[in-house]
């Protein structure tokens, strides 16, 4: 029996020994985990590398023996890659640099359209530590300048300002989803988006309605600094042009399903002019995209439903009772929001030369093989192509208001 | 006490095909196949377990025929010389096929989880605990695999919920990618991916009956096959074709993009840890056959006692290699090979059988 309980109490050992994980053994409060890491050109092929660190203290419970640490620690090192920066890095900061929690990769706009940005960023996606579902976003200024400027007020830690900045992405369209598995996926010609955001502030160069300005051109007076609004266009992997806020929602709304499921927006009063009707847009099914490739140049007719809930009419006209106006109502909304699209359209055939809308997929599935895909080239051929944009509104509800609230008079 | 009479039961035999099989969709086949197959290397695997049904069923029509197992077959019908020079070939095969295989398994474990452990412990904890596995006999691993069936499904099963939402089976298009022509001649060559489910009839002899074997083996190998084909679909659906070529041990990486909602939740030591069990069965197995094999072939009816020294044999062998990549050219040479001697195999045996037949 002892002989047993030796050899059962000599097994335990054991295996508490090897959970200690052998060479890799990493002691949690050893650790500085890096929630951001920002890329910078620096001279002769280096990168400066910005790491802001979270103080897991600062927050928690356990805040009382540290009240007087900050919620990060940001430091810049030059260095040719992530990893060797990282290194350097430990020769200032005492804990070892720990990248589990890296959700969020932030690139200067100038590395972004260097030529050999490529090359430098996706030389970086061999390491373990680079994951697939990080986010991208560009900053009009220098990483390490946004990283110092975004202080939001409501969040202590940083983290949680790019997770929750993330849920609202996801829902309003002013910005695409964009992480390295997306951009790894659309080298081939295609077009990526990445989030544009900025610390600066821009004149915005004339009177814009709802969402068309790029990051930096939204009238704000906030305290917190940061704009996150509009994308970047990447093209083979180099970022050539930005679209605005309204543009990156059409864009998604082009696209066959994906997020934009509900956004506001408003639309000159039909019958008022000078007035503004607002509305929100909500996806009522994903859109509808035929091609035609039989013709020299394919045809493409895109048809976009959405359901429109009135929410304010400045000119209180009263649509509510009048199903004409109603109906003049909807012509307004579809052609402003056709115009709008084949602007962009006209935009991405002449200057681009390429799509963001994803409907390469669906040439895709109009092929045979690869080769055959390949043989079609379709970038080429989209330059050319005829596109139907058909938007199909139509009104859900007015709100919680029957008729506009007037101002009654003496009688 | 006599609790059990050493055989085994189809529910266990279907266990084992399942590591055996549908395990190589976690580790570098899905390289191999993607770099022939492009974006339909689903197709490919597809084809690839269809080109071994007839020589399967060939094989099932023999065993029951004569009610033996491979290896007394071999000797039956090919006579003694020819019996044992198929069986020396068969063993160096696996021995071959086991030392590759199982430094692609430690390179993912070490670059992606325990970059700084050195290669030989990682090595010699996975030999070892195969061995351990292998050294209780046939009953012991069949068991165990019905013991970790359940786990193992049911964390496939979770890892494609989580990843539903990165899914986009658009990226499947165009539907046969590289060509019909190109897949089913890739299917044959790389046929022994699944072919080695005909290994299985060399453990006849442990099982209960015919009818437990004929079952077990057909409704496992349908269920690799079919894990085998969901996983290449979901890799591509991940990833994308042009993207999905350049990506090393691709499971490993979709574990990485499993998330709970918007939140990235880490989840893949979770799936390491179910899959280095499944690992370690995994080569319990190839252990076990290759001890099996060489203990016919020279006659030493106790071969359990020979896993030990065999085991030590691949990490002797293993310790001359440099890389993996070194290695891609000996793996291909030894997945075409053997894919026709697969497929081959059973025809040849079938073929003696009928000529024995005549000539009696």
């Amino acid at each position: 029996m002892n002989v047993y309980r030796l050899l059962i109490s000599s097994l335990i050992a054991a295996i508490t020994i090897s959970l200690a994980g052998c060479a890799d053994i990493k002691a949690l409060e050893r650790l500085a985990h890096v929630i951001v890491v920002g890329l910078d050109e620096a001279e002769d092929g280096y990168l400066n590398v910005t790491f802001q660190i979270a103080n897991p203290q600062v927050g928690s419970t356990d805040i009382g023996q540290s009240d007087k640490e900050p919620p990060d620690d940001i430091i810049t090192i030059t260095a040719t890659d992530v990893i060797s920066a990282s290194e350097l890095a430990n020769t200032i900061i005492s804990r070892q640099l720990n990248f589990t929690h890296l959700q969020t990769i932030i690139i200067s706009e100038q590395l972004a359209r260097s030529e050999d940005f490529h090359e430098i960023f996706s030389s970086q996606v061999r390491i373990p530590e680079f994951r697939r579902e990080m986010n991208i976003i560009i900053c009009r200024e220098r990483a390490e300048q946004f990283i110092h400027s975004n202080k939001p007020r409501l969040e202590t830690r940083p983290h949680k300002y790019y997770e929750f900045m993330m849920e609202q992405w996801h829902k309003s369209g002013l910005l695409p989803i964009s992480d390295l598995n997306r951009y790894l996926q659309r080298l081939s010609g295609e077009l990526f988006l990445a989030i544009y955001a900025t610390a600066e502030r821009v004149d915005s160069p004339k009177e814009k309605k709802e969402a068309d300005y790029t990051a930096g051109e939204v009238p704000s007076r906030a305290a917190d600094p940061v704009q996150m609004i509009g994308s970047a266009v990447f093209k083979f992997g180099r970022m050539i042009d930005t679209l605005t806020g309204d543009e990156t929602r059409i864009t998604l709304l082009l696209r066959s399903s994906e997020q934009a499921h509900a956004h506001i927006d408003s639309f000159r009063d039909p019958l008022n002019p000078e007035k503004r009707i607002g509305v929100r847009l909500v996806r009522k099914q994903n859109t509808d995209i035929r091609i035609d490739l039989s013709g020299d140049a394919p045809d493409i007719s895109v048809k976009v439903p959405l359901g429109v809930q009135v929410l304010s009419i400045q000119g209180l006209g009263n649509y509510i009772t009048d199903p004409k106006k109603q109906q003049l109502l909807v012509e307004t909304i579809e052609k402003s929001l056709e115009e709008d699209a084949d602007a962009l359209i006209k935009k991405s055939q002449q200057k681009f030369q390429s799509e963001p809308f994803l409907w390469n997929l669906h040439v895709r599935r109009k092929m045979w093989t690869w080769d055959d895909y390949i043989n079609y080239d379709w970038n080429e051929k989209f330059s050319r192509a005829r596109v139907r944009v058909d938007f199909d509104i139509s009104i859900d509800s007015f709100g919680k208001q029957l008729a506009p609230t007037k101002i009654h008079h003496k009688r | 006490m006599q609790i059990s009479d050493g055989k085994v039961g189809s529910r266990e035999l279907l266990a084992v095909i399942l590591f055996l099989i549908a395990m190589k969709v976690t580790d570098i086949t899905p390289d191999i196949l993607i770099a022939q197959g492009k974006n339909a290397s689903w197709l490919l695997s597809l084809f690839g377990s269809l080109v071994v049904l007839p020589p399967f069923f060939v094989m099932l029509r023999l065993v029951k025929k004569h009610n033996v197992g491979l290896s007394d077959l071999l000797l039956k019908l090919a006579g003694s010389w020819g019996g044992y020079l198929i069986l020396a070939i068969l063993c160096a095969r696996m021995i071959g096929n086991t030392f590759v295989v199982s430094r692609s398994y430690i390179d993912i474990v070490n670059t992606l989880f325990f970059p700084l452990t050195p290669i030989p412990v990682l090595y010699t904890l996975l030999m070892l605990s195969s061995l351990m596995v292998a050294q209780r006999g046939f009953e012991a691993i069949a068991r165990t695999a019905w013991l970790i069936f359940t786990p193992v499904m049911s964390i496939g099963t979770l890892l494609l919920a989580l990843t539903w939402e990165d899914a986009n089976f658009s990226f499947l298009f165009p539907i046969a990618g590289p060509g019909f022509g190109t897949l089913l001649w890739n299917a044959l060559t790389h046929s022994s991916i699944f072919g080695e489910v005909l290994l299985l009839a060399f453990l006849f002899p442990y099982m209960k009956s015919f009818a437990n074997f004929r079952q077990g083996v057909l409704i496992g190998y349908a269920i690799s096959s079919f894990m085998m084909v969901l996983f290449h679909l979901w890799y591509v659906a991940i990833f994308d074709y042009p993207a999905v070529e350049y990506i090393s041990y691709p499971y490993q990486q979709v574990t990485r993009t499993a998330s709970f909602g918007l939140t990235p939740a880490h989840l893949e030591a979770l799936f390491l840890c179910i899959w280095i069990m499944a690992a370690v069965l995994h080569f319990a197995i190839y252990l076990y056959l290759i001890a099996y094999l060489f203990g016919k072939l020279f006659n030493i009816h106790e071969f359990e006692p020979l896993i030990l020294p065999l085991a030590g044999l691949i990490l002797f062998l293993s310790s001359f290699l440099g890389n993996v990549t070194r290695l891609s050219e000996t793996s291909n040479w030894l997945l075409n090979g053997s894919s026709w001697l697969f497929l081959s195999l059973p025809f040849l045996l079938w073929i003696l059988d009928m000529w024995r037949g005549r000539v009696r």
